[in-house]
């Protein structure tokens, strides 16, 4: 069963892949069969991955959230399944040239860096060992990732087309500024739910709630980011462009609390490691 | 008072009112709160990239100049700078704790500001609007059938709550869908305040202590002795560990005493602490302890007990340990082994009379069992156990920060789930004329259609 949900992540890395090439076809010539065969692939290749991820979870008894591996195939997993959502939801096909590239950079992280520990299921650390508080912080954190992370492709696309000469083929510079306006604001209180549960999960096992771990702040500066940009939305000067960018600083720090605290700071949750 | 002074008084409190104004001004706005947050979340950052000093080290002035000698290898020049900023302890300096009030301050204030006008606007709002509105607004429609009653059911239908007001002809209609939701925004503000509030009553009125008990010892929680001092035996304490090397378990089972009573028994482990009279007994860390017995020339028994060895230096778990009725004072260290129960003990001591630390008055090593003389002592090891840390919390405010917690996050959903979305319509003779507002990203258009829709 661990070597099927290899495979399915094998399949999966594919489909996504030719679904971004198809996105960038689409995109290029505007050819709406291309673009309904990327769609296809983009949502072959995210059942796929949530295949993969229940697999694993069948073999280990638990969320597939406790190392490098498992955590960023969800982190994939949670932006590839938030894009085909918000897609339906818009019809907006163009998008899926900026938001699955990174799904795909994800996946080759993970293959690059920690595809070892994919082979085995890891026993848990005691601080782990509570399985409704694991799955429940996980799985909310990679639902507020992964919206984020259409926020973002939306908030770069934003920025080409609030320029005096607006691409035909892309999405208006209104559509996508609602596009991740709407995300951010369904994605936020997700990852405040996710720090909450955080905490709880942390004074239970640690007997405090919150510590300053690196991990910890940084989550809470990203949750900052995002609650700038709630507030920056609606004032004049904060409009459009700066907005954007705000997204995309918000996004960066979702990556880096993600993944750069686990990688180049010590702290609490480094045992979550390559 | 002559009319020079008058103006003067009045100009002075007429500046006052200005300031009081400007300054409420200054923390209503938007703007400003986004400034706040966006310094929180950068320092916070800063705190996140450096070093901060660990919260025992900052505690003693001493260990702290030398924690930061340490630091000058990696900062250099900018350690002083840093340590004058207060870098290395941002999340407890000033300046951040100024910038968390900021913007309790901005919400509190902002909350009062909208209050009023939020709760008129769903308790009395206004019914009608100019007619000539009617015809200019953003977003209106107009259709030349008049069935005033017809409106009113089909936006009850959609979830709209409906008033209406009849003057002369002309029918006024005016439905609010989700208004209340607009409350969710002021709910979770209150609740991320609670938050702060929550903490800082445990801060206040909770304390935290790590207990460190060696196996079959017991530990007095609070360091003063007070009649309801609450007592804590550690009967066992297991680590088990996986083939590679890492934890797999580890758990007390301990047994609390008060006034001299067993009062309560239970096994700890991380995720599964104990509570007594609200104070939870969590499973933090372990290490080594050394059984030790010392008597001196006459037989009399000065030490017999079991010390933990919490120290450490390159691996090797140490600790200090003066021997009462003698002025020695000893340095234990316990050798590692492959095997289990073959540790041995290093023993060094040092006579405090001659304060010279440079050369040990006494050395030996024991075996598990062994027993050695020196110094006129003897020394003897029971053999190697190991001792239980555990952290001892009383947290007050707790129930209030995941209660507030819950609100915060209840009260974001709704505000950002629940848009709320308001029509105004003017029934006439001939024709009904309507508006709608909608809140972010409702399509108010979208919506007047839907209703003229469900009238046909």
């Amino acid at each position: 069963m661990l070597k099927m949900s290899l495979y399915f992540f094998t399949a999966s890395f594919v489909a996504l892949g030719v679904a971004t090439l198809f996105y960038l076809w689409y995109t290029w010539r505007g050819n709406r069969e291309v673009g309904r065969l990327a769609s296809l692939f983009a949502w072959m290749g995210s059942i796929m991955i949530g295949l993969s991820l229940l697999l694993r979870s069948i073999v280990s008894g638990r969320g597939p959230f406790s190392n490098m591996y498992e955590y960023s195939t969800a982190f994939a997993f949670g932006i590839a399944l938030s894009y085909v959502v918000v897609e339906w939801r818009y019809k907006q096909r163009a998008m899926g040239f900026f938001v699955l590239p990174w799904v795909l950079l994800i996946l080759a992280s993970v293959v690059w860096l920690g595809f070892a520990s994919a082979e085995v299921i890891e026993p848990l650390v005691p601080a782990l060992q509570n399985n409704l508080l694991l799955t429940l912080h996980v799985s909310v954190a990679i639902v507020a990732y992964g919206i984020f992370g259409v926020s973002f492709g939306a908030a770069i696309m934003y920025l080409f087309q609030a320029s005096p000469k607006p691409r035909s083929w892309m999405p208006t510079a209104t559509t996508l500024d609602e596009i991740s306006y709407r995300s951010v604001m369904i994605g936020f209180p997700f990852f405040a739910l996710m720090i909450a549960l955080g905490a709880y999960w942390a004074d239970t096992a640690w007997g405090r709630y919150w510590g300053w771990d690196p991990k910890e702040t940084a989550s809470l500066v990203t949750w900052l980011i995002y609650a700038a940009y709630l507030h920056a939305r609606n004032l004049r000067g904060w409009r459009g462009r700066p907005s954007a960018i705000l997204l995309i600083v918000g996004f960066a720090a979702t990556l880096f609390t993600y993944f750069g605290v686990n990688l180049l700071l010590p702290g609490l949750h480094s045992y979550a490691g390559v | 008072m002559d009319r020079a002074a008058t103006t003067a008084a009045d100009a002075e409190k007429g500046s006052g009112e200005n300031l009081f104004a400007s300054i409420w001004q200054f923390f209503t706005s938007q703007r400003t709160a986004v400034l706040i947050i966006i310094f929180i979340a950068l320092a916070s950052l800063v705190g996140a990239l450096i070093v901060q000093v660990p919260a025992d080290i900052a505690q003693s002035p001493a260990d702290y100049a030398s924690w930061l000698e340490s630091m000058r290898d990696k900062y250099g020049a900018l350690t002083g700078v840093f340590r004058l900023l207060d870098i290395f302890n941002i999340y407890n300096s000033l300046w951040y704790r100024i910038g968390l009030a900021l913007l309790g301050i901005n919400i509190m204030v902002c909350t009062v500001n909208r209050f009023p006008p939020l709760w008129r606007s769903l308790a009395t709002p206004r019914l009608r609007l100019a007619d000539s509105y009617y015809q200019t607004a953003p977003h209106h429609l107009a259709v030349p059938t008049r069935k005033g009653e017809k409106l009113s059911h089909v936006l009850r239908g959609k979830g709209y709550q409906v008033r209406q007001v009849r003057e002369g002809d002309s029918l006024y209609v005016y439905g609010d869908r989700f208004g209340w939701a607009k409350l969710g925004s002021m709910v979770g503000h209150l609740g991320l305040i609670l938050v702060v509030v929550g903490a800082l009553w445990t801060n206040i009125g909770g304390f935290e202590v790590d207990a460190v008990i060696p196996e079959g010892n017991t530990t007095p929680v609070y360091p003063v002795q007070h009649p309801q001092q609450i007592q804590i035996r550690n009967d066992k304490f297991v680590a088990e560990f996986y083939p590679d090397g890492r934890p797999k378990d580890f758990y007390s089972d301990i047994v609390l005493f008060q006034g001299g009573r067993e009062v309560k028994r239970g096994r700890v482990r991380v995720n599964e602490s104990l509570s007594y009279q609200g104070i939870t007994f969590h499973q933090s860390f372990y290490g080594p302890a050394a059984a030790l017995e010392v008597k001196n020339e006459e037989g009399r028994v000065l030490v017999s007990d079991t010390v933990a060895l919490t120290g450490n230096m390159n691996g090797i778990p140490y600790q200090w340990l003066s021997i009462p009725l003698t002025d020695y004072t000893v340095f234990l260290s316990l050798m590692p082994s492959k095997e289990s129960g073959k540790e041995r003990l290093a023993i060094l001591g040092y006579k405090e009379t001659t304060g010279d630390f440079s050369q040990p008055d006494l050395q030996l090593t024991l075996q598990a069992g062994e027993a050695k003389n020196a110094g006129g002592l003897q020394f003897s090891f029971e053999g190697a156990k190991q001792y239980t840390g555990l952290r001892v919390r009383r947290n007050p405010g707790g129930s209030l920060i995941w209660t507030a917690s819950g609100l915060l996050i209840l009260g974001l959903s709704i505000a950002l789930y629940f848009p709320r979305r308001r029509v105004w319509a003017l029934v006439t003779t001939s024709r009904t004329h309507l508006v709608a507002i909608g809140d972010r990203f409702v399509d108010a258009d979208k919506e007047l259609r839907a209703i003229v829709q469900g009238m046909k």
